[in-house]
């Protein structure tokens, strides 16, 4: 009897509390306040620019306070949410509602707190809708930011529009073996290839729902295809061949280096299941790898550096950027090879080039050596105007920390980028808008349900690439064909 | 009391013997087996209080079992909390075997069979690497035995209930169909038709199992959305009471079946005769088994790498001698020999197994996280680091990331002035219960020292080169090439030298760094080596004018003289007896030791 009075007194407690305080901008009571500065939000989003399809930018109101109040508005439509933990999750049909009502418009976004001294009201922020769409799904693996060993890891897709992910392949399912490396041929859902390594090695590819296992070793190329890049006729695919070794610092900001001690690129026919040699990219002195199409399949963009003694060298190991002339008819590639830009001069290395679909930009990394931007925390990302020869750093996208991969959306006004900035080691996907000038807008962290989910997190975001749409082939149809 | 020439086994003796019980799993769990049950099991998880740490439970077939065991074993960070956890849970164990006896029919006459079950639970609670989850799943299943035995004749309730038991603790769904199939064979005078029923709890397992891998355990292998829980599928988990356990319910039912007792069991008395011989073979079975099942080395490795992390050298190196020589316990002992300074006087005191016992190779876990540890004591903190991420992650089980590598993850992370990754291994810790606290102070301390500049510490090199995880020697002299004046680096590398037998590596490391490192006199181990350097390459006595080891050499000449007869069991005794602890004995009696 007494603990069920007891536990009555309370819930009339509670319940009569929160009838008698409603929460307003002004609330009750002490001095009213409007503070200097906008509030400290995770992620940061504030004045950032996003597609009319992302899912809702929940994030964490990092202020005191004991109680939060969050208006988000678009015109005569607005979102209203109380939080007492600082934690703002905007319901994702109402979302949809304000994106479609500010889309080319802004949405407001007003934060007040209510503390031990008296309510504050903080500067409203915006957040900028543009018209044009992301690519519906973003690809990506995670795994540990480790060195050489790893736990689980997996391909997965994610629903940018929702908070939905579902995986593509596991290790789970085939003795916890590595995989990597997956790529699309231009964005297409229905065209992905990636590799498996140790128990189950070899090539995934996966046509209209159709799963095979390839072998990409043939006998005098240095290894297995690793870095691919799909010829936009979907049958080929320029991968780099690469003898790669990892050596470990002792007192050094970038922790390893991950180099190669030989490397060429070669073009396998994924239907005849041969592999040919790329002509004049090959050169004895020099190490080729990061091959990349040009949109029209006519040029193919590849980093090359002169051959080192490593690891004794390794900061002096500078890659360039080079192309060749295609053939698609005859699948040959040309004789000479063009200098496209060149890094070493000014003592840096260039890595991951990606073409925007339009074939007007560049993006690629820049380091001060070597060709894995990963782990490199000087690792910025640079844009090249193929049109105009002007290369120069994304400024409004660069951290403190590396940039690493990055990947265009389908229609080259979006691109989403993997960065360490968040904590130094575990790489986060950041999207940020690319305008029809060639200016980069400050990029988002991907939006989760949860947004302390970062925090706790303890797998990097490796290889995101943007899809125009839903990944058809599940984990049990790979595994099936990996154990045939 | 008694009636009728009966003793009632009514609410008093009950009370006894769950006093008993729980009193003597209490000592067997925190006392006994307090390292490998309760610190073991808490340091390789980290519960938290988040939606994505509970979402991730889901994903996997015995999910929710598994977080309820996680849950639980959170609390052995305070050892008398857990040890309290397992006696009740070992208790509830009793209960429930007790309630389901006592509804199949069992006789009071066989009440202390009851008990052993619990003993069983107990055996296994010892085992490292066991899990509360699978005491859960277990649960789960007598349970829903249990509610099948009270309204099992229901087609419908019988598939929920196995339906049920398999989302929550999946291959325990076995367990429960195994025992209600022999219920339903056995049973007599049972209502409903039998065959339904088993059809039915067939049926709703078959198809519990495939909506769970078609719809639900996408990501899981077939074997484990079978068996996870189950002692079939997990390695470590193979042990005999383990499957003793498993098989005792099942054979309890079919006992059950065979000897019921026509009137039911609690309102029984029973002999006295059978009281005591229930009592004295209950007290036998449990004082053999712990016995017989108590595993001694376990509990000491466990205790010896508990009492290193706690910088306890001296508890350490006693807990040492009641160790197997294992790549671990040998690393952890020689650490805790360098970190007090003692190696080179006391190394060959311990028994010494060759160079895998002084830098481990990176096998396992703890010898990844020994590894890690080693070169942390150094001062190579960006290599510690590395060698307890790739523990932590390598370490692939299903509760993937542990409180035990992050918190030393975190330590890491402070000692760089990393102030981003510092607070990147905190958000896990501060989402747990007891790790918020720490994480609090620790905060506060990297405010502090910061402040007073005293973080990032200063790096032990000048420069930076790269390790040689496979050569540790190599590290060792790059090491002091870079800081001549690293002692513990001049002792892990002498070490390394004198365990491999290469005595002229040894000399000539000791020619190059000794000088620098300010011993008050040359260590005895030293002073063996030099003295072994010496007759070997047969020099004269002027080398004691710059090796001060000219007073062990009668020794050394009287130790060569026993070796030649030490076929003599005699001589043997005496040559261990006196130089048992010397360099010159293990070289000359394990000499394969220095290979391995």
């Amino acid at each position: 009897m007494r603990v069920r009075s007891y536990i009555r007194r309370i819930l009339c407690t509670v319940v009569l509390a929160g009838a008698a305080s409603p929460f307003t901008f002004c609330a009750d009571g002490g001095q009213h306040t409007v503070a200097d500065r906008e509030a400290n939000i995770f992620p940061d989003y504030r004045n950032v620019t996003v597609p009319p399809n992302i899912a809702p930018l929940n994030f964490e109101i990092r202020e005191d306070g004991r109680r939060f109040k969050v208006v988000i508005s678009a015109g005569e439509r607005s979102v209203e949410i109380a939080s007492r933990t600082g934690t703002v999750r905007i319901p994702q049909r109402k979302w949809r509602k304000l994106l479609s009502a500010a889309s080319g418009l802004e949405l407001r976004v007003r934060i007040a707190a209510k503390t031990d001294s008296g309510p504050i009201d903080y500067p409203e922020w915006s957040i900028r809708v543009v018209p044009e769409p992301i690519d519906p799904y973003l690809v990506y693996r995670l795994i540990e930011p480790g060195y050489a060993v790893w736990g689980k890891m997996g391909i997965y897709q994610r629903d940018m529009a929702s908070f939905e992910e579902t995986p593509i392949m596991v290790n789970s399912l085939t003795t916890s073996n590595c995989m990597n490396c997956h790529s699309f041929n231009a964005g297409d859902p229905e065209t992905i290839l990636f590799h498996m390594r140790q128990n189950f090695a070899g090539t995934v590819i996966a046509k209209d729902g159709e799963v095979s296992i390839v072998d990409t070793k043939f006998p005098d190329e240095i290894s297995a295809g690793v870095y691919p890049r799909w010829h936009p006729d979907g049958r080929h695919v320029a991968f780099s061949v690469n003898e790669t070794s990892q050596s470990f610092h002792t007192e050094h900001p970038n922790v390893l280096e991950v180099y190669d001690q030989r490397s060429d690129i070669i073009l396998y026919d994924t239907e005849e299941h041969t592999a040919s040699s790329g002509g004049a990219i090959h050169a004895e002195d020099r190490f080729e790898t990061y091959p990349e199409w040009s949109p029209d399949g006519r040029y193919l963009y590849f980093c090359s550096a002169e051959a080192k003694e490593l690891p004794e060298q390794y900061d002096s190991l500078l890659y360039d950027l080079f192309r060749v002339s295609y053939d698609p008819d005859s699948a040959t590639f040309g004789t000479a090879v063009d200098t496209v830009f060149v890094a070493s001069k000014t003592g840096k290395s260039v890595s991951f080039p990606r073409i925007s679909p339009d074939g007007r930009y560049l993006a690629f990394c820049i380091s001060d050596y070597g060709t894995f931007p990963i782990w490199q925390q000087d690792s910025e990302l640079y844009l090249l105007d193929i049109e105009s020869g002007e290369a120069g750093p994304l400024d409004a996208v660069n951290s403190d920390e590396g940039e690493s991969y990055h990947s265009w959306s389908s229609n080259g006004r979006w691109m989403v980028l993997g960065s360490r900035r968040l904590d130094g080691l575990y790489t986060r996907p950041f999207i940020f808008y690319f305008d029809s000038d060639g200016r980069a807008h400050k990029p988002f962290l991907l939006p989760q349900k949860d947004p302390a989910f970062y925090d706790t997190f303890l797998k990097s975001y490796n290889v995101p690439e943007l899809v125009k749409g839903r990944v058809g082939i599940t984990p049990r149809q790979v595994e099936r064909a990996l154990k045939k | 009391m008694k009636t009728n020439g009966r003793i009632a086994t009514g609410r008093m003796f009950f009370i006894v013997t769950a006093v008993l019980l729980i009193g003597v799993s209490f000592w067997w769990v925190a006392g006994v087996n307090r390292f490998q049950a309760l610190y073991h099991s808490e340091k390789l998880q980290l519960f938290q209080f988040t939606h994505p740490y509970f979402l991730s439970f889901w994903k996997w077939p015995g999910g929710v079992a598994s977080y309820i065991g996680s849950f639980l074993t959170q609390f052995n960070y305070l050892p008398m909390l857990g040890g309290a956890i397992y006696a009740v849970v070992v208790f509830l164990f009793r209960l429930l075997t007790l309630s389901i006896a006592r509804k199949t029919g069992l006789s009071a006459r066989f009440f202390g069979l009851t008990f052993i079950a619990p003993l069983l639970l107990l055996l296994c609670m010892a085992i490292p690497y066991f899990e509360l989850s699978y005491v859960v799943g277990m649960f789960v299943a007598l349970g829903g035995f249990r509610i099948l035995l009270w309204r099992g004749d229901n087609p419908f309730f019988v598939a929920t209930v196995v339906a049920l038991t398999y989302f929550t603790a999946a291959g325990c769904v076995w367990l429960l169909v195994a025992l209600y199939v022999i219920r339903l064979l056995s049973c007599r005078d049972l209502s409903g038709n039998r065959w339904i029923l088993l059809i039915a709890s067939v049926a709703s397992t078959a198809l519990s199992v495939f909506v769970g891998w078609q719809f639900c355990y996408t990501t899981a292998p077939l074997r484990n959305v079978l068996l996870t829980l189950t002692p079939a599928n997990i390695t470590f988990f193979k042990s005999l009471y383990v499957y003793c356990l498993w098989t005792f319910f099942p054979l309890l039912v079919i006992l059950c079946a065979l000897f019921r007792s026509k009137k039911a069991a609690p309102a029984q008395g029973i002999s006295l005769v059978a009281l005591v011989v229930n009592v004295v073979c209950v007290v036998v079975l449990y004082g053999v088994a712990f016995r017989v099942s108590y595993d001694r080395h376990s509990a000491n490795i466990i205790k010896l790498y508990s009492e290193v992390q706690a910088g306890d050298w001296e508890g350490a190196l006693s807990t040492e001698k009641q160790t197997m020589p294992t790549q671990l316990s040998r690393a952890l002992t020689n650490m805790a020999l360098v970190w007090s300074g003692r190696l080179p006087y006391e190394m060959f005191r311990y028994r010494q197994i060759g160079t895998s016992g002084l830098f481990p190779p990176r096998n396992n876990y703890f010898l990844t996280l020994a590894e890690g540890d080693i070169y942390g004591g150094l001062g190579l903190v960006a290599v510690a680091k590395h060698c307890t991420f790739e523990a932590m992650v390598g370490n692939s089980g299903p509760k993937e990331h542990n409180a035990q590598c992050i918190e030393k993850l975190l330590g890491y992370s402070m000692l760089e002035g990393d102030t981003l990754l510092f607070e990147k291994y905190a958000a896990p810790l501060e989402a747990s219960l007891f790790y918020r606290s720490r994480v609090k102070e620790e905060r506060e301390a990297m405010s502090r020292m910061m402040a007073a500049g005293e973080i990032p510490v200063k790096p032990v090199l000048d420069g930076d080169f790269f390790i040689e995880y496979n050569s540790p020697d190599i590290t060792m002299q790059k090491l002091l090439e870079h800081d001549p004046h690293h002692r513990k680096a001049f002792e892990y590398l002498m070490g390394w030298c004198m365990l491999q037998g290469n005595v002229d590596a040894a000399k000539e490391c000791f020619d190059k760094y000794y000088a620098g490192l300010d011993y008050p006199a040359m260590p005895d181990h030293y002073a063996e080596l030099m003295v072994l350097y010496k007759n070997v390459n047969g020099l004269a006595d002027d080398f004691y004018d710059r090796y001060d080891a000219g007073h062990l050499q009668s020794d050394y000449e009287e130790f060569e003289l026993m070796y030649l007869a030490s076929a003599d069991k005699d001589v043997q005794r005496r040559i261990v007896q006196k130089y048992g602890n010397t360099y010159w004995f293990f070289l000359n009696f394990f000499p394969n030791r220095t290979e391995q």
